[in-house]
């Protein structure tokens, strides 16, 4: 009878994790691993890093879904990338559009990933990161001192200056130092 | 141009945009740590208690056992209640299922009330069903925040 029991509470737990496994492809594959990720998948390419870190902190791919990275690396978007010329060769866009749509929010088991596609409406493709609603609440205490208005940061749009281990993917709450305040603590 | 929307235009100019203390370390005792080794202790002790020689069906409530599976029912308590206070905020309605928080906390209470159960229906030969759908529940919740 107990070994009945003991059978039947394993099935529970398993129906229980269910919904979860629907939402989301490659689960169990996700499951089975010990690695950490918790935060956004870092992306460990020299290309990547170097053409998008070259003019601003190169966002992981996780930031935004895919259909948000399709608009952006539309060869024709990236010629007025937020009123600057950001076009790629053929190769390189190539590259960079792989990883991009690969490793987007949507693709990601990513902890952090999931919590942005959460707080999206269905078909919901921002073309900002700040007009994510998770990212916007996340980011809701903060005031114009601690980021426009301070010198050693002056932008929502440099991660690494506050979120010290940004290029990590790690955005925790305990790795934020804002310049020229005391540890951050909501 | 940075994707965030920006209030001053940066790095235009090639500026760096590294973090400015290379001498940042992660501090060992946050609320977010805290409540990180409430759950991780209480699913290390509930193992233990699975593990541990049981107590004689004489005196069925003094040993290692039952201590270790008290232990682990107070972690799992502490990890429920830090949660809560820390990281209520996390917890959404919007798109309930994909919300990985969400999940966490359900399967992180139901953990914990398994320990209760198990040692409340302890020494009874049905305990060890709560004790494990609590375990595996706390596993669950971990692994999805994890």
């Amino acid at each position: 009878m107990n070994k009945i029991n003991q059978i039947s509470s394993l099935v529970i737990c398993t129906v229980l994790m269910t919904p979860y496994s629907y939402a989301s492809d490659g689960f169990f594959d996700w499951m089975s691993s010990t690695k950490r990720m918790k935060g956004i998948e870092a992306i460990d390419d020299k290309v990547y890093n170097e053409e998008c870190g070259a003019c601003h902190f190169a966002y992981q791919p996780g930031l935004l879904p895919q259909a948000s990275w399709k608009k952006l690396i539309d060869p024709k978007a990236l010629e007025d990338h937020f009123g600057d010329n950001a076009e790629l060769d053929a190769e390189t866009h190539k590259h960079i559009e792989t990883i991009l749509l690969d490793k987007a929010a949507d693709k990601s088991h990513y902890k952090r990933s999931r919590k942005i596609m959460a707080s999206l409406d269905k078909d919901s493709a921002p073309l900002r990161i700040s007009e994510i609603p998770y990212i916007i609440e996340k980011h809701d205490e903060l005031s114009s001192k601690h980021i426009k208005d301070n010198p050693q940061v002056k932008s929502l749009s440099a991660c690494a200056k506050c979120h010290q281990n940004a290029e990590q993917g790690e955005f925790d709450e305990d790795n934020v130092r804002i310049p020229g305040f005391k540890q951050w603590d909501d | 141009m940075p994707l965030l929307q920006s209030a001053t235009v940066l790095n235009a100019t090639g500026e760096s945009t590294s973090s400015v203390d290379t001498a940042f370390k992660e501090p060992w005792f946050t609320a977010n740590k805290w409540h990180q080794y409430f759950g991780l202790g209480s699913l290390a002790l509930a193992t233990l208690t699975a593990i541990v020689p049981k107590p004689s069906e004489d005196d069925p409530e003094t040993g290692i056992h039952p201590t270790l599976a008290n232990s682990a029912a107070i972690l799992g308590g502490a990890a429920v209640a830090s949660g809560l206070v820390f990281h209520y905020e996390d917890l959404s309605w919007k798109n309930f299922t994909k919300n990985p928080d969400n999940w966490h906390a359900l399967l992180g209470a139901l953990g914990t009330l398994g320990y209760v159960a198990a040692i409340a229906d302890a020494p009874d030969g049905n305990h060890p069903t709560y004790g494990i759908v609590g375990a595996v529940s706390m596993l669950a919740a971990i692994k999805i925040t994890w």
